[in-house]
Formats: structure tokens, sequence, C-alpha cells
């Protein structure tokens, strides 16, 4: 097992999840178990060069006209959103 | 035509009477909708089923086809059915994805795949249940249970989009959409006795579609043969603005009207590494029969070596969850979805009490994977290696393709379908059923599913063909041929 | 001049300043001025209602993609261009996640280790050039608005796009890092890619600082200041920092790394988090974009579109209309206003010499301006109206002073300064003959400051002056009346 139970609550802090006791038992045994088989990729990958990026080899992206449009979804999506005041989104004070 | 049960008639054939005005749309869409009706409880395959509204919903769409046959305007899936995979936004209805956190969230849009089949007269059937989010291989993991394998209840359908094909399969649908990430649309297919295809990334519009895994995802159709798939295939193929990694594919030859050419001269590789440990005699019998029915079919059959698709399932674990880690950050329960704040929470209690109600077990563990593997200290060991390989993976297949092969041929999956329960308390096991699939979601190239037996226990059993990368019409025209020769018709009874 | 804001003399903030070095970096996010947002179609401007200028890609709507707009890279571009920096030819989008409401999906997308630009400079009024290390577009966030008892969420803005232009830490004092700033708004504002308003927050900076030891090589522990939204704002943080962190250095103990928010209200900074605290924010390249390719051909296009910037233009103002470099300089910080001189001066047709055209731009014309709250886009008075009000003082018809009278009336009743003149009798006399009379009339009044002035005293020739002066109502042109005083007083007995 290669991830210890601190990590596991660093990382759902990451993520915004709440875990409870039994979650975490949980979590650290399956995240554990499946990082200990992701080692094997550790090691391999070598023959491609040092400065090979994934993110530079893929199609370049197309661009749009700079033109501005009226989407007319807002009334929709305030009327099923959890919380609205008027027409923006409610949320608890945000205390920074 | 009139006469024959549309239950029992291709997409194609519907189309045809259709178009011709020897069968009515609206008598096509009732049939299916009694057909679902009957059947959805028992298979679980539909979410937020109700007759009567979708009913309601076909009403405009019958319209439209009525009108375009009176102007003699060919529609090609004319009155035909197709079941939506629910991340696959049509506007009004409740996409869900399998999860509770979206139970009641009504898109506020058409996917282009929506519009696309809108526009070609097919008739929406319902939305399909699925594993959250598309995490998981055996739909178990859907906030509305899991769906039961048509051939025997109290096996899995496959997963994710295992409610598409598992109602294709029981006749509830003529086609159906699902989405493909690591083998969504071809394992369930192939768990279900249907086909699917997967097709090359950035052939069909993701505009729409509620994201899994960005470089992943794929839209593709599941039917009962491949000249259905292949129409549909066709029309959802096109360069959509809305999706930046949409391919203008216009310049392509169709994939209808390479069906009937021959298959002599076409090569397929097959490796042997991939056929080793954890792959189930049966499946492996079929899978070599089938393999003469291409030789007799004019193939060559040729030996190739993928050395690092057995490293396929971390590097996709790796690299899918990093994704979803990421596209799941949007559901926060601030402007859609569910809010599970209890009174007097902060704002990081609104956060984390609405996604631990909101995500399952499954997709819960997949956003930490995710989290944990770009987070600092680890993206190096993980992520960048993972993408290393994912490179390795696609040269893996270009060198195949270079050698002289056409096709890559394997199961679709190493076992048939596995029974409920069996896998769901261990997550490594059931990664492990990705196996093949994977390795075409890692490389963007398309892969279909075709059935081609059962297994003893009466079960079907799947072939996987991939292929080059925008060379769909050669994976359709195989599972067209195949289908040709075999005239492998067998359904699951009710 | 900043050490007052805190409090402080002048004097012992430049004592403070002998012992320790300021080093400032400046981090500057400018709102581009597109019709659409960076990666949807939806309005950049901000609607009068929350989240009316939102789509679902805005909203962070499951199932959306992003698509990059045009006009917001050819901008970027530009700006490029402008400071003189490499463009990268494949750049890429990453995301930047974490969780707050103004940022709804979660992440927000951004470049990050291949930003399209890169090695920019600019110069400032002292002749030191500042290394700009890179410029990246990103989208803003919305707005969260905070009430008493919940806090409310705006996306209106989220989306809108940015470019965020990072100094190195190269600036050494508050006045330098302003000097940066001004330029830096000017070129945005040459290029017509933003507004540049820090104001209404189209451009704002956030400024890294740390202290050392003058003479000392190695940079202190940096703090960073967040959002920093007016020039004055920017000269004021900079001092407290520099009083805060220097207090502490002078007490023997250490500045630790943080970022701090600038409260304008108290002028102070206050402390937001510490390093310790630095989110992780998991950067990985968008998937749902591909690299962002820049062609040679097409920063060659653009090239040819960037206009003559400030820098080029005050020098050419001082070299072609000779005029002071700060004449030139002040001329030059706003296009239009360049362009207004520069209007003026082809109208007055060599009759006023630029000189005169530039103070009266840069004093009476611009006061009135802003007294009036006037925009370049319908200026107080035409160009063509005050190259002829100009081109009457250099013609003779009026007096410098009586032109500043018409000048007001000009902007108050909208009228000619032709008809002001001939309505109320303002054209200067030049008539010797009239002048000679007067002048005759006024030694014979003051026969007194005659004898003082014959003995040597200076002043008495200016009062006399102004006696004639008087009696004409200021319209004897005095070039004339200083001639025919000193004629009538200091020889030529033949008069």
């Amino acid at each position: 097992m290669i991830i210890d139970r601190e990590t596991v609550e660093k990382v759902a802090r990451l993520a915004h999840i709440q875990l409870s006791e039994d979650d975490i038992g949980y979590y650290q045994r399956e995240l554990g178990s499946i990082l200990d088989y992701m080692q094997q990729i550790q090691t391999a990958g070598e023959e491609l060069p040092a400065d090979w990026r994934a993110d530079t080899a893929g199609v370049s992206c197309p661009e749009r006209d700079d033109e501005a449009k009226h989407s007319h979804v807002i009334e929709r999506v305030l009327q099923s959103a959890p919380k609205v005041v008027g027409t923006a989104f409610q949320v608890p004070r945000i205390i920074e | 035509m009139a006469g024959i049960d549309p239950i029992q008639m291709s997409a194609c054939a519907i189309a045809s009477a259709v178009n011709e005005g020897s069968i009515k749309a609206a008598d096509v869409v009732s049939s299916f909708l009694q057909r679902t009706e009957d059947l959805h409880r028992e298979l679980n395959t539909h979410v937020f089923w109700d007759k009567e509204a979708v009913q309601n919903e076909t009403e405009k769409q019958l319209d439209y086809i009525e009108a375009a046959r009176r102007a003699q305007k060919y529609l090609p899936l004319a009155g035909v059915p197709i079941a939506i995979k629910d991340n696959i936004m049509a506007e009004g209805s409740i996409v869900s994805c399998g999860s509770k956190f979206l139970q009641n969230h009504r898109a506020a849009f058409d996917a282009t795949v929506i519009k696309q089949l809108k526009q070609a007269g097919a008739v929406l059937m319902g939305r399909t249940n699925m594993d959250e989010f598309g995490m998981g291989s055996s739909n178990e993991n859907s906030a509305f249970g899991p769906v039961r394998n048509p051939w025997n209840r109290s096996h899995v359908s496959g997963g994710s989009s295992g409610g598409s094909a598992a109602a294709v399969a029981a006749g509830m649908t003529t086609l159906a959409l699902g989405s493909d990430t690591g083998g969504s649309v071809r394992q369930p297919a192939s768990f279900c006795g249907v086909l699917g295809l997967k097709p090359s990334y950035g052939a069909v519009s993701r505009y729409g579609l509620v994201a899994y895994a960005s470089s992943f995802d794929q839209i593709g159709p599941i039917g009962t043969n491949a000249r259905d798939l292949a129409r549909t295939f066709d029309l959802l193929r096109t360069h959509d603005p809305l999706d930046s990694t949409s391919v203008d594919t216009s310049a392509f030859e169709k994939t209808e009207i390479q069906l009937e050419r021959p298959l002599k001269g076409l090569t397929i590789g097959i490796a042997d590494e991939l056929l080793q440990e954890g792959l189930d005699e049966d499946v492996k019998k079929s899978f070599f029969e089938s393999l003469e029915v291409y030789k007799e079919l004019g193939c060559t059959i040729k030996k190739i070596t993928l050395p690092n698709l057995r490293h396929s399932i971390p590097t996709y674990y790796i690299l899918a969850t990093a994704e979803a880690s990421s596209n799941l950050a949007r559901f926060d329960g601030i402007r859609f979805g569910v809010r599970a704040s209890k009174p007097g929470a902060s704002l990081k209690d609104l956060y984390a009490q609405s996604r631990s109600e909101g995500f399952g077990r499954e997709v819960k563990q997949r956003i930490m994977l995710g989290t944990y593997v770009l987070s600092s200290g680890y993206y190096d060991a993980y992520y960048a290696k993972a993408n290393r390989m994912r490179e390795l993976i696609r040269r893996d297949f270009a060198a195949a393709f270079e050698y002289g092969v056409d096709l890559i041929a394997t199961p679709t999956a190493p076992t048939t379908a596995f029974v409920l329960g069996q896998k769901t308390d261990n997550s490594l096991s059931m990664y492990l059923m990705d196996i093949y699939t994977i390795a075409a979601n890692l490389s963007g190239i398309p892969a279909l599913s075709l059935p081609i037996g059962l297994d003893r226990k009466g079960l079907p059993i799947g072939l996987q063909l991939m292929g080059k990368t925008h060379h769909e019409g050669e994976l359709l025209r195989s599972a067209y041929q195949y289908e040709q020769y075999k005239r492998w018709t067998e359904r699951p009874k009710f | 001049m900043s050490s007052t804001s805190v409090g402080q003399s002048d004097q012992s903030f430049k004592r403070l300043l002998a012992r320790y070095e300021p080093v400032i970096g400046l981090e500057v996010h400018c709102q581009l001025n597109t019709a659409s947002k960076l990666f949807c179609s939806c309005k950049t401007e901000f609607g009068s209602l929350p989240n009316q200028n939102t789509c679902p890609l805005c909203l962070g709507l499951p199932g959306v993609l992003p698509v990059i707009n045009k006009t917001a890279v050819d901008y970027a571009i530009r700006m490029a261009l402008a400071v003189g920096a490499r463009i990268r030819e494949k750049s890429v989008f990453a995301r930047k996640q974490y969780f707050y409401p103004d940022l709804p999906k979660g992440y927000q997308l951004t470049q990050y280790d291949l930003p399209y630009c890169e090695h920019g400079s600019l110069t400032l009024d002292n002749g030191r050039v500042i290394k700009i290390e890179r410029i990246h577009m990103e989208e803003d966030a919305g707005k969260n608005i905070h009430g008493d008892n919940a806090s409310y969420v705006d996306l209106n803005r989220a989306g809108v796009p940015l470019l965020e232009i990072v100094s190195a830490p190269e600036m050494y004092s508050p006045e330098e890092a302003v000097d940066y700033l001004r330029k830096l708004r000017a070129i945005v504002r040459y290029l017509g890619i933003s507004d540049g308003n820090m104001e209404e927050g189209s451009f704002r900076c956030d400024v890294n600082i740390s202290l050392r030891p003058r003479g000392a090589s190695k940079l202190g522990t940096r703090t960073e200041i967040k959002n920093v939204n007016s020039f004055r704002n920017v000269e004021k943080a900079i001092a407290y920092e520099i009083l805060r962190q220097s207090d502490l250095l002078d007490s023997g103990e250490t500045v630790r790394q943080a970022t701090l928010l600038f409260d304008a209200a108290t002028g102070r900074t206050q402390m937001m988090r510490s390093k310790e605290d630095a989110p992780d924010y998991r950067y990985f390249p968008e998937p749902d974009l591909g690299p962002l390719f820049i062609s040679s051909e097409r920063i060659k296009t653009i090239q040819f579109l960037i206009p003559e910037l400030p820098e080029a233009r005050k020098k050419r103002f001082q070299e072609s209309f000779v005029i002071p470099e700060a004449d030139a300089a002040q001329l030059t910080e706003e296009h239009e206003l360049a362009a207004f001189f520069e209007d003026v001066v082809r109208l007055v047709d060599g009759k006023v010499a630029p000189k005169i055209v530039a103070n009266w731009i840069n004093t009476e014309f611009l006061r009135e301006m802003n007294n009036r709250q006037a925009q370049w886009a319908s200026p107080i008075l035409s160009a063509g109206d005050l190259a002829e009000l100009l081109r009457l003082i250099g013609e003779g018809t009026i007096s410098g002073k009586i032109a500043k009278t018409v000048f007001e009336e000009m902007i108050e009743k909208k009228v000619s300064a032709k008809s002001i003149i001939d309505a109320k009798g303002l054209v200067q006399i030049s008539d010797t003959g009239e002048i000679k009379s007067v002048v005759a009339d006024i030694i014979a009044q003051f026969p007194e400051q005659v004898v003082q002035h014959r003995a040597g005293k200076p002043k008495v020739f200016g009062f006399l002056v102004g006696q004639v002066l008087k009696v004409s109502q200021g319209r004897f042109n005095p070039a004339l009346v200083n001639q025919s005083l000193k004629d009538a007083l200091d020889g030529d007995p033949k008069s």
C-alpha cells in the first residue's frame, strides 16, 4: 500500500470531497492497489526524446470570428439553479 | 412491408419503408414505445422512462418526417427510433449522466449529434442508463441501479453505455447512441450481442456530450447490423465548429457505399502478446474461428507486435482520471444540479457536501485518483509519464499499420458478461476488463465490436476490429461482410 | 512624493531608500476589447443585470467546449510586436484548477509553461529598459458580490479575454513602477486592444516587491500585492510595503513570502495567504483545445497594422516640431491627443509655431477637456476651431491674452473664434497712429514715472505699457505698444 491516510485526506480536500471514516479506509485500499499497479509505467517511455511534449504534438486549434451572440439560456438556467437571488447565483457568504 | 413487426426490422429497412410510405413512422414509434414500456423495468435500461412524455416529445419529429415524406424529401433515418445515452444533451430532457448530482438537470440545448439525428428523421426513444459519468465497465455504477443483460438477467450489460446496448439487444430501439472513453460503446455491445462503433477521435462532435475524459471521449452508434451503423456514422461524422477537436472529414468517402466491396487483399493483424493470460477459453476459441471466416473472405492474417499495449490500463487510468477530476470540478452545487448543503454551511461545506452526496463511490475514486496524479510532487511520475506512454502506444499502432496491416483484431473483452456484483469490490479487477478496448481511445483510432457467437453459458462474444484513423469504412465493411457470410442473427429471448 | 501618502516625510523616506533598494516586478492583467469572450460568443460588455451575457460555456454547464476568438489572438500578437517580444509558433492553453464561485468551470483557461509570447521590453523615461518576461492569454473570472448574509455570483465578466503581462523584477522605485505602467497602458490604448481603464478593472496590476541592502546583489524575500487599481495606489502600495518590509528587516526579523491585498481606504497591505497556503493548481494542458498555432505570415500581416507607438511618436514630435521632450511626452501619452495635436499643427498652416500649439493644447485645452470630462470622441473644440483661434493669434488679429477669453466663449457658446471677435470688436489694433496718440497721452499723465524711467528705474516701463494697454482694453498689439513707448521715452527727438 503506497498511499497513506494523510494523502487520501489531502487529495479529498483538493477535490472538495468529504469522506467518512469508512470511506477513508476504502479509498486508501483501492487507490493503494491501483497506484501500485500503475508503478509499471515508471520505467517505461524512455525511448522518446527528453524534450518530447504531448501538448504541442496535437493538431492546432481552430479560431472563430469575433462575433457576439446572445445565447438565451440564462432564464432556464436560473429557473433550475439550486439558489438564485434576482439573476445572481447565491452562495454562502464568502469569507476571504 | 406492412405486416412486418418493426421491432424485427433494420434501421435502413424502416427508413426505406417510411420514406416510401409503406409504413407510418407513428406506428413504428408506438411499437417501440410499447416494447420499452414492457421491458424497461426488468432490464433497467432507461432512466426516468415515461412513455407518455417520450411519446409527446416524438410528435414534432413525426410531423417533420411526415412533411418530408409528402415533399418526397429523403431522410436517411426516417422514423428510426434511437435511444440516447443519458450523457448527451437533448433540449428539455433530464440529462442525469447516471448521477444523483444531475437527477433534476434539464438540458438547455441540443448536442450536435442530436441535431443531426433529428434532421435525418430519427426519433428519440428515451434516455438510457449508464455508469455514472461513463465511469464503469459493468453499468453497476449508475445511481439508478445496474442494467441487466438481456441474455441473462443475473449478468451485467457491460458499461458504461450498458442501457444503450441492452435496449438495442432487447429490441426496445433500433439504434442507440453511446459514448466511448475506454470501451464504453464496444464492451457493452459485445456483452449484449450487438454492434458498436467507436469512431476516430474528432470524427463525431463532442459538443453536448458531458465530458468524462476529453481527449478520449467519442460518441458512437450501437445497432444490430453493420449497414445501420454505417448509415448512422455517416450522418454523425461532420465538422463541428463548436468542437475545437472536431476534424473536417467532408472529403472522406461515405462508409455505407463501401460495404459491398470485397475484402480480398485486406490484411488483419493479430498480436500474440494480447491473447495470453486472463483471456477466457470460449472467447479465445470464437476469436480464432472468426479469423478463419476472414481468411475465407480473402483476408490475410499477419502476426504483429504491439509491445507497449501492456501498459494501456495504467496509462489510461492516469490520463482519463486526471481529465475527469478537472471536468467534474464544475459540479459544485452553485449553478446547476444538486446543492446538498446543511443550514449554516460555509462555501467549502457547500462544495464538499454537494459533491459527496451527488457523486457515487467510483466517481469520487476517479476524481481523487486524477487529483492525485496531477498534484504537485506526483505530476511527473504519473501524468507526464503516462503521456509519454500514450505516445508510444500510438507509435505501436502506427508501426503496425506501416508494416502493412489494415486492421487489427482482438477480442472486445477478455470474458463474456460477468455476474452482477462479481467485481464491484475490486476496482482493479474491473479496470482489467478494459484491456482490449482502451488502446483505441489512447491512440484515437477507430474500433468496432461485432458479435461472433455465444459462449457455453449462452452469452455473446464480441470481436474487436481496430483501423487506421478515419478509416471507419474498412471496419464497417469488414463487419458487414462477416455478417453476410455468417448470417448470425441470434437475439435474446423474451 | 510617495512618502506623504503613508504619513512619512520625504526626507525620512529618502533616507530609507538610501539604505534599502526595492526590487519591483509587475504583473498586469489587461482586458482586451473584443466584441465576444475568449472562448464563447457572449458579449464582453457588462450587462446591467448579473449573468445576462452568459451562455452554457461561461456558465460552466456540462457538455460544452471552448473555441478560441481569432481577434483576441490577433490583439495578443499586436501586443507582443509592440514590445518587441518573441512569439512562440505553438503555445498551449492549460487549466489552472481551483474552486471559487466566480470560476464556473472549476478551472481557468490560461497559458502556463508555453505562453505565446516571451522576451519583450519597454523603455522608461529615465532610459532604463525593463524586460517583459512573458505575456500570455487567459480568461477573466466572474465577480462575487458580497452581501451581509450571503454572496452572489455574476458571470458576465467570466471568460472575457485578458493578457497577462509579466515584467522582470527590474524596477527600483515606485516612480519607475508607475512610469512602466503608464507606458504599458499607453501602448495598449495606442494599439486599440484595450481601453486600459484601471478604475473599471480593465487594466489591473499585481505588484511583486522585495528589499535588499543597497549594494547587495542577492534578492530579498518578495511579497505579492494583488489587484491594485490605480497608478496612485500602485505608488502607495509600494511605498507602504517598502516601509513595512524595511521595518521588519531593521528589527532583525525576516520578510515572509506571502500574497497581500492592498486596502485603498487605509493605504495598507494585509495578508491574504502565506506561501505555505499556496494552492496546488494542478495545471495540465487543456484537452479540449489543440496547441495555438501562430504563423510567421500572420505575424507579418499584423506587424503591418501596428501604429506608430508612443515612444517613436514622442521622438518624432521632438525632432520635427522642435518641442521639448516633456511637451512631446505629454502629447503622446494618449494617441487621440497626439493625433489632435498633429491635426492642429497641420491646420494652422505654419502661421503659429508648433511649440505654441503644444503649449495651448497641454495647458488650456487639456484643462478644459478635464474640467468638462470630455471624451476624445467629442472634444470640447474641433481641431479646426482651435487652429482658427491660434491662427488669429499668429496673424496678430488678437492677442494671446484675449485669445484665452475667446477660447472659453467658443466652448460655452459653440461658435467660431471669428464671430466672437467680430461681435465683441476684439480685433487687435496695430494702427501705429492710434497707438502713438495714446502713448503721448499716458506720458503726459504720468510725468513722475517718466522721470523715474529716465533715471534708470526698470520696473516703471512695464507700468507705462500696462497703462497704455488698459486704455485700449487689451486690443493694442503689445509689441507695437512696446516699441512706440520706447521711441517716445528714449529718444528720437524727431517724434
